[in-house]
């Protein structure tokens, strides 16, 4: 029983002790690990290490190294100095270039625990301290600035014996930027640093390593304000800007000198000033008013009775082709010709043509005979396949509001056109002479009619021409019409070319008797026929033309409209006269030797 | 060891010849042969310790590659790391920067010289035995070669250094006790260990000349100018 009992409570104990080593978890210790060994001056070194697990106990540790391989141990000669777990060895205990091997031994009361060995080599672990006072200075140099970072090595590296040899790095970085500057600077203990922005706050650091070893600490961040101060960059920009715009407003500036007019008509237009058909500015700067009025009319004064105006109307040609002056011996035709050249914009313009229906003559071939010294002339003579009145004809006309018209309305082109009917082949001299003197007249208002306007009239044999059914004309009543046309042509077009008709004689029963004279002569549009009506024959020797119903005769040239007193053209000796007023028209006695007159003076009304 | 004692003396007489053959600079008394010129000795000091410093930065490199090499194979090397002995322990420098600066230039002068000497040979035959490795990384054979081609050009500079500063001759004291030890070394250890030994302890001996060349030349010569640095 007791055996029983004691054997119980042995159990119990062992149990309640086993209870209790279990309960605290008691253990060996943890196996130690040497975290590192540094030595900052290469004169003393001290190692670290970590602790494993305590095993519940108290655990104490004890550090030993070897030298060399000798093995003789030896332990910590110091555990204080450089902290907790930690071994200190000082100058007498460091052999440098002499390979330590360091162990940590952990103990507690169940066991102990030996750390992995750490072979150090004294020259190969140092670490120096972080570089003190360190100084930044802004300094100018040339008018280049730049910063100036000065620093001392760590007191304890002893340099100056040359024991150890430092490499320092420095690093800089705005106040507010993210990314420190790194910079080398070598054994040296200064550095400049360039590139500044003006203004801003610096933050500067240094570091050093020895030649074999680690990297030090950075040290403590040194503030440096940068002045404000004027960088060459940002001169030499201003510089530049400055010189581009001063290049630009000289640029500008010469522009508009050189520009100016057309400046001016592109910012300040011209204001459109009315166009009257027929009247020509340029004109009217240049002469004075009775011009004008005679470019107008033709009239010294205004009319007042519109019954009483002989109007007539004009065909002018403004094309260069037809820039035809008569040139007749010492007569200035190319002076005359750029005269009449002065304006072409006017698409008024009327033209004489050799397509017109009026046997306006002077232009077309005439001046191949004629014109031999105006060169231009003829040199535009072969330019009459253009039709001429392609350009615009500018008309001039007075209307004749009388019944009596005579005008032979024609649209080529859209324009219209009228043609006086009233022709009558004029000397050429005598042309040039109406022409030179009444120059303005023709010239001006329609500032194109340079050319000599001839007013043919086709005569026609009374017995002979006759188209159609018409009659011809007859001599005697003013109530007649005459009709006058040519040989060939019995009908005149309005796109043909002029004809010209040459005046024979003067037959015995007072009638005229043309002869064409035009190369072109061609078929004439029936339509288109423009004759003038001789009303009667005068004194032996003038023709008294009529200034008929345009339309009547131009629709039918076979009708023989009636004449009228009150408008007619006379034919007196040279000079055609008309009935109710009479232009006295100094023709030369000599006919030209075309024998052309040209009644485009003769038609206008004079009163 | 007839044949020992003959290499040994042939080897003895190769150093010697190899130290007469340096061409005696110019005299600097004023006589005979005194035109050429020669270099001043701070610069000499700058380009001796600058060539130190780049053998010690190659050897570095070279233990480092040697080590990678040496990866794959069994940690053997690592745990007798520190049981070698390194061939040059005959020569004595102190560990502690008090004790070398009390040592006399000429002596650290002197210690320098033969660790010069005594690395030539050796760095040879590491040179060799890197070809019997399998996987040798190129750059481990270049820079060894490199080390072991300028090593006796540091060699001629210490000597320049010696005649500059103690006005001496050549010296041929204790060369043979170094290479006594070098010799013992081959059957003692395995190849491999002792590579890596002899890596290990040349990169020392780097260091330390480096750092007793720069000690004497912050204490001999223009001390002003260590302050920079």
């Amino acid at each position: 029983m007791k055996e029983v009992f004691s054997i119980k409570l042995f159990l119990c104990k062992l149990l309640i002790l086993l209870h209790i080593l279990m309960s605290s978890g008691q253990t060996p210790p943890g196996r130690p690990v040497i975290t590192e060994c540094r030595s900052p001056e290469k004169e003393t070194f001290t190692c670290w290490w970590v602790p494993g697990s305590s095993g519940g106990l108290t655990t104490k540790y004890s550090l030993h190294y070897k030298i060399d391989g000798s093995q003789e141990n030896y332990e910590c000669p110091d555990y204080k100095t450089g902290g907790q777990n930690s071994c200190y060895f000082n100058k007498s205990y460091t052999s440098v270039w002499n390979t330590y091997t360091i162990t940590v031994i952990a103990t507690n009361n169940l066991g102990s625990n030996i750390s992995e060995p750490l072979y150090v080599d004294v020259a190969y672990i140092v670490q120096p301290h972080q570089p003190e006072n360190i100084t930044a200075e802004f300094t100018t140099l040339d008018q280049k600035p730049y910063l100036m970072v000065k620093w001392d090595p760590p007191k304890k590296a002893d340099t100056k014996s040359g024991w150890m040899t430092l490499q320092y790095e420095l690093r800089i970085k705005p106040e507010k930027g993210l990314i420190w500057e790194n910079h080398f600077a070598g054994n040296q203990k200064q550095f400049n640093i360039y590139s500044l922005i003006p203004g801003e706050v610096y933050l500067v650091e240094v570091h050093c390593k020895p030649d074999h070893g680690y990297w030090s600490e950075w040290s403590h961040t040194t503030y440096v304000q940068i002045p404000h101060y004027m960088r060459v960059r940002d001169t030499s920009i201003w510089m530049m800007i400055g010189i581009l715009s001063g290049f630009i407003c000289l640029l500008l500036i010469w522009t508009i000198a050189v520009k100016c007019n057309r400046m001016k008509k592109y910012l300040l237009p011209p204001v459109p000033v009315p166009k009257i058909k027929g009247f020509d500015i340029q004109q009217l700067k240049n002469k004075n008013s009775e011009d004008l009025i005679l470019a107008l009319g033709g009239h010294g004064f205004f009319p007042t009775n519109s019954t009483e105006l002989l109007i007539e109307f004009l065909e002018v040609d403004d094309s260069n082709e037809w820039k035809i002056m008569p040139c007749m011996g010492d007569y200035n035709c190319q002076e005359e010709q750029r005269n009449a050249f002065k304006s072409q914009n006017d698409k008024d313009s009327g033209r004489g043509s050799c397509d017109s229906n009026t046997l306006l003559l002077g232009k077309c071939s005439e001046n191949k005979f004629h014109h031999n010294g105006c060169e231009n002339t003829v040199k535009d003579h072969g330019k009459q396949e253009i039709n001429p009145r392609a350009e615009g004809t500018q008309t001039l006309s007075f209307n004749n509001t009388e019944d009596v018209t005579l005008l032979d309305t024609d649209t080529i082109k859209g324009k219209t056109n009228t043609w006086p009917l009233v022709y009558s082949a004029v000397n050429k001299a005598q042309t040039s002479q109406l022409l030179s003197s009444d120059n303005k007249l023709l010239e001006t208002p329609v500032k194109n009619l340079n050319s000599e306007s001839y007013l043919i009239t086709h005569m026609v044999d009374q017995t002979e021409k006759q188209k159609g059914s018409g009659d011809p004309a007859s001599s005697g009543t003013a109530d007649q019409c005459y009709w006058v046309s040519t040989d060939e042509a019995t009908h005149l077009t309005s796109s043909k070319p002029m004809e010209y008709v040459e005046v024979e004689k003067v037959n015995q029963q007072n009638i005229l008797i043309v002869k064409p004279k035009s190369e072109h002569s061609s078929s004439i549009d029936s339509s288109r026929q423009e004759y003038t009506k001789v009303s009667a024959v005068v004194n032996d020797n003038v023709l008294v033309l009529m200034k008929d119903k345009g339309a009547q005769c131009n629709h039918d040239h076979r009708e023989l409209p009636n004449l009228s007193d009150s408008h007619s053209l006379q034919w007196q000796d040279g000079k055609l006269v008309t009935g109710s007023s009479v232009l006295a028209v100094q023709v030369s006695t000599n006919l030209a030797p075309s024998g052309y007159v040209d009644t485009s003076a003769f038609l206008q009304p004079m009163h | 060891m007839i044949i020992f004692q003959v290499s040994t003396w042939f080897f003895v007489l190769s150093q010697t010849w190899g130290t007469l053959g340096y061409p005696l600079e110019c005299k600097d008394e004023q006589g005979s042969s005194n035109r050429c010129i020669s270099i001043p000795l701070d610069k000499l000091f700058d380009r001796v310790i600058q060539h130190v410093e780049l053998i010690s930065r190659v050897s570095e490199e070279c233990c480092s590659l040697f080590e990678e090499m040496l990866v794959p194979f069994p940690l053997q090397p690592k745990t007798s790391r520190g049981v070698n002995i390194c061939i040059t322990k005959a020569i004595p420098v102190p560990g502690s920067k008090s004790e070398i600066q009390q040592i006399s230039d000429k002596w650290l002068l002197h210690s320098v010289l033969m660790l010069v000497q005594t690395w030539i040979e050796p760095l040879t035959y590491l040179q060799e035995t890197l070809n019997r490795y399998d996987d040798v990384p190129d750059a481990l054979l270049n820079k060894t070669k490199w080390v072991s081609d300028k090593l006796p050009s540091l060699e001629q500079g210490i000597v320049l250094l010696i005649k500059k500063m103690l006005q001496e001759g050549f010296l041929m004291t204790e060369l043979q006790q170094t290479l006594t030890h070098f010799n013992k070394q081959p059957e003692v250890l395995e190849s491999t260990l002792r590579d890596y030994t002899l890596f290990n302890c040349f990169k020392k001996d780097a260091h330390k000349i480096e750092t007793i060349l720069k000690l004497l030349k912050c204490r001999r010569n223009h001390k002003l100018s260590c302050l920079l640095y």
